[in-house]
């Protein structure tokens, strides 16, 4: 799948069929924006406020092996975790926009 | 128009000499000194300027100016355009205004009845013979575009060599650039390009080359777009799709979009209903735009023309001069953006313009609420930091990293990177990484001699782009962790994509399997993942039993001999037994003690084992260890208690076990070190002095100094003395190779992959505040456990 079929895909879903290619464009930036401050802050909320700092210097030392391993002490299904907050973020969207 | 009866009234400027008008009386012969210096002799006309009538005689030619550059504004002024014509003025307005220009002239001149000579565009009398006097423009005699295209080819073909020839030098780069690029497509081969179908679009007329465009702009790479784009501005120039009479009529005919969505920039500019938003030859503003957002993106700075092209666009569609001078080049793209979004929403119908106001209602709303939850939690900056970088990056990576992965299904562990990598972003800068990283990629995928397939690019897009925010030698290190594209994919590749709407209901978690993990792929495989749970007891036995079954049946012990089949169930058991009460009643552990479990549980280690556990981290760790059998790799102190028979084979299986489980350790507390390092074993020691001798003696020009004496490990640059915090902050890239310790390249590099080694043998977390050595001892007495 290329990402031109990713993109059909996201249109489909989110019924954005009869817009203009620029206006569904914006659309799934907006989206894929929210999604992703989402799940930044559902992962950050989890970690103690206490333990923040030290998850700074992990993380800003740009290894994700490690900074997983940290977050993981949180949140030990991380990514089924991700998922969750994804799939109910965009779910949210489509019921405030009328798309179900 | 204000300016063109202006310019009636006073008809001497139409040269554009500038200086003082000329007595009626002599105006003839000033005119025609005028003419013979800055007239072209072919055209005989006295009314423009050479300039002016070159201009003209190009746009016949088929080469319609995509932007009014600065020197075509020049000209225009010199022909005594106002600057308020010139901004509404569209590129293929230009022949029509001139020509318009030209007649006005005429006329005035006329009406002043001077004597004065009339001619049409190509320099004939058209007063002579007794002839009618025109009157208006409909009336001169005017070569029309149709009779244009009748240009010989050679001379298009010559027009357009000229006009390369003539590009600035920063143009010429740009356009060398994107011709590079797009002919090395050919020798790619790239799958389903069209390179050969666009080469010929060389030879094509204007309309045809948007038609091809129309038809094809979905499988258009953008290479191909920018080249489309080149060709068409510079060479053919393109028709537009509906001529301006059709365009306005269709404009009445719908219904307007709803003032209040639309989107008023940031510049707060009033648009007042002249002043909507032109933005005809929008595919070619568009692709303008998605240029300029690539060079953004790749760190790097806009070229002058292109950012001249970009405020010229802005001041067409309502931006004052003021404004868009000096506007950074960020700005200006999102400029660009908002008006290219003001265009479409003003083409809207009714229904759609409604839609479209509901989902963008809906957007602020959850904008908002992210923003506000964030601000609760005192973590609006954070979020906001992440938000500003997605902005920045192009559409394409967007599409992976954003709704591709809710809506599409990209998998969990690429979303929970994406999010854990912009969170743990120090600049905004690492673009550059990005490009440098994927190409990389593609290198080491292809230097076995294959092409990497479409899936691989797209994951190595994720990849590089989480390199490129992870600035530094860090997303190197992660980059050689995640070699392996499959880790970003889920399992079950080759299902259709569900639809979210019809698999999520209230219950998330129960349909997420079906939601999610879904990249449909031709060319990945991915076997059927095995029973990742056991029930203990009964046939599997102890929980130590349905570990090793597990990983048996898992295909984890292949190729591993049976030590370390035994280190790498230990480590298992390590895992579990440090995770929390919580988790271990979510994997089937009611009592969430390890040391409680009862008979007849089932105990899910797909977490532990599954897609998302660090398994390939353990195999490469069991893959380094020595032969022989090891001591143990237990981190655990267990302390069986009466009857715990559930580690043996006995049939006590409702015993209860009491497991002493090491607090987790507080990297925070500096202050009580000293408590944690305990006096190191013997074993240890020499396991640690080793290492080091070894590390940093390696290092040494002089091969036979110990490198426990080494300079990058003790003295005042030592290594040994630097605080993990310090050591994790330092880009060894800025680091030279002559320096020593904390300030040499090597040693700190080398220093960084101990560390690394260390925490993944160890399973240990360095402290901020603590040494390099007292955390390296700490791991060793770990390890030696």
């Amino acid at each position: 799948m290329d990402t031109q079929e990713i993109r059909n895909q996201i249109i489909t879903d989110l019924k954005l069929d009869n817009l203009p290619e620029s206006l569904q464009n914006d659309i799934i930036e907006k989206l894929g924006q929210n999604v992703l401050q989402r799940v930044a802050l559902e992962i950050l909320k989890e970690i103690p406020e206490e333990r923040r700092d030290e998850f700074d210097i992990v993380s800003e030392a740009g290894d994700l092996d490690k900074t997983r391993f940290f977050v993981e002490q949180f949140i030990p299904n991380l990514d089924d975790f991700t998922k969750k907050v994804t799939t109910k973020e965009i779910e949210e969207f489509k019921n405030l926009a009328n798309l179900s | 128009m204000a300016g063109i009866e202006h310019q009636i009234e006073d008809p001497w400027n139409l040269a554009g000499a500038g200086g003082e008008p000329p007595k009626p009386d002599d105006s003839t012969e000033d005119l025609k000194d005028n003419k013979s210096e800055n007239q072209n002799p072919e055209t005989n006309s006295s009314v423009l300027t050479k300039d002016a009538e070159e201009v003209l005689k190009n746009i016949d030619a088929g080469g319609v100016p995509f932007f009014i550059s600065k020197n075509l504004k020049r000209i225009l002024l010199e022909n005594n355009f106002s600057d308020e014509e010139i901004r509404e003025m569209r590129p293929a307005d230009i022949a029509e205004q001139l020509r318009k220009k030209k007649t006005e002239a005429i006329q005035t001149e006329n009406d002043f009845d001077k004597g004065f000579p009339l001619e049409n565009e190509g320099g004939e009398n058209v007063s002579e013979g007794g002839g009618e006097t025109p009157k208006t423009i409909e009336d001169v005699p005017v070569e029309r575009p149709e009779e244009a295209e009748k240009v010989p080819e050679e001379d298009k073909e010559q027009k357009f060599n000229d006009y390369v020839e003539g590009l600035s030098d920063a143009d010429k780069k740009e356009y060398d650039s994107i011709l590079q690029k797009f002919e090395n497509q050919e020798s790619n081969n790239m799958e389903g390009s069209l390179f050969n179908e666009i080469k010929e679009t060389l030879k094509l007329p204007p309309s045809e080359v948007y038609e091809f465009y129309e038809k094809n702009k979905d499988k258009l790479t953008k290479e191909e777009r920018d080249y489309l784009s080149l060709i068409g501005a510079v060479k053919e120039g393109l028709e537009r799709k509906n001529d301006k009479t059709e365009g306005e009529e269709d404009e009445k005919n719908k219904p307007p979009y709803n003032e209040n969505t639309r989107i008023v920039s940031n510049d707060k500019i009033p648009y007042t209903e002249e002043k909507r938003p032109v933005m005809e030859d929008l595919f070619l503003v568009k692709g303008f735009a998605e240029k300029i957002s690539a060079k953004l993106f790749q760190g790097e700075e806009l070229s002058e023309i292109i950012r001249q092209q970009g405020q010229e666009i802005l001041i067409k569609n309502g931006f004052s001069q003021e404004t868009v001078e000096g506007m950074p080049d960020q700005k200006i793209k999102e400029a660009l953006d908002e008006k290219i979004k003001e265009a479409e929403i003003q083409n809207l119908s009714e229904e759609a313009g409604e839609k479209y106001k509901k989902i963008e209602e809906a957007l602020e709303k959850q904008k908002n609420n992210i923003e506000q939850e964030a601000e609760k939690a005192g973590l609006f900056d954070r979020i906001r930091k992440i938000g500003n970088f997605y902005r920045k990056v192009p559409f394409k990576y967007k599409l992976l990293i954003g709704a591709g992965i809710g809506v599409v299904g990209l998998s969990g562990v690429a979303a929970t990177g994406c999010a854990l990598a912009l969170l743990g972003q120090r600049a905004l800068g690492g673009a550059g990484t990005f490009v440098m990283v994927e190409g990389l990629l593609q290198k080491l995928t292809e230097r076995n001699g294959r092409e990497r397939s479409k899936k691989e690019k797209q994951i190595h897009t994720i990849i590089a782009l989480l390199s490129g925010v992870a600035v530094g030698s860090r997303g190197m290190d992660f980059l050689n962790q995640h070699l392996n594209p499959d880790a970003f994919m889920e399992p079950d590749l080759g299902q259709d994509l569900p639809n979210v709407t019809e698999s999520v209901g209230d219950n998330i978690h129960s349909t997420s399997e079906e939601t999610f993990g879904i990249l449909p792929t031709e060319n990945i495989e991915i076997p059927p993942q095995p029973d990742l749970s056991f029930t203990v007891g009964g046939e599997t036995g102890t929980v130590w039993d349905g570990i090793e079954k597990t990983l048996q049946n898992q295909g984890s012990f292949e190729g591993l001999n049976e030590s370390q089949q035994n280190v790498l169930t230990d480590s298992i058991k390590d895992k579990l037994a440090v995770m929390s009460p919580e988790e271990l009643h979510q994997i089937g552990i009611s009592s969430g003690n390890i040391g409680l479990v009862q008979p007849g549980e089932t105990i899910d280690l797909s977490h532990v084992l599954g897609e998302t556990a660090p398994i390939n981290n353990l195999t490469e760790q069991v893959d380094t260890l020595p032969l022989s059998e090891p001591e143990s790799s237990l981190n655990l102190d267990i302390v069986e208690p009466e009857n715990s028979d559930i580690f043996s084979n006995g049939d006590n299986l409702s015993s209860n076990l009491d497991l002493e489980i090491p607090e987790q350790p507080d990297i925070l507390s500096g202050d009580n070190l000293s408590e944690n390092i305990s006096q190191l074993s013997p074993e240890a020691t020499a396991h640690m002095n080793g290492d080091i001798s070894s590390l940093y003696g390696n290092l040494e020009i002089n091969q036979s100094i110990d490198g426990m004496k080494s300079a990058h490990w003790i003295g005042d640059k030592g290594l040994s003395n630097e605080t993990i915090g310090t050591l994790f902050n330092i880009d060894p890239n800025l680091l030279s190779s002559e320096g020593v310790g904390i300030e040499s390249k090597e040693a700190v590099m080398a220093t960084l992959k101990h560390t690394d080694s260390l925490i993944k043998e160890a399973k240990i977390s360095p402290k901020i505040n603590e040494t390099i050595k007292d955390f390296f001892e700490r791991a060793y007495e770990k390890i030696g456990k």
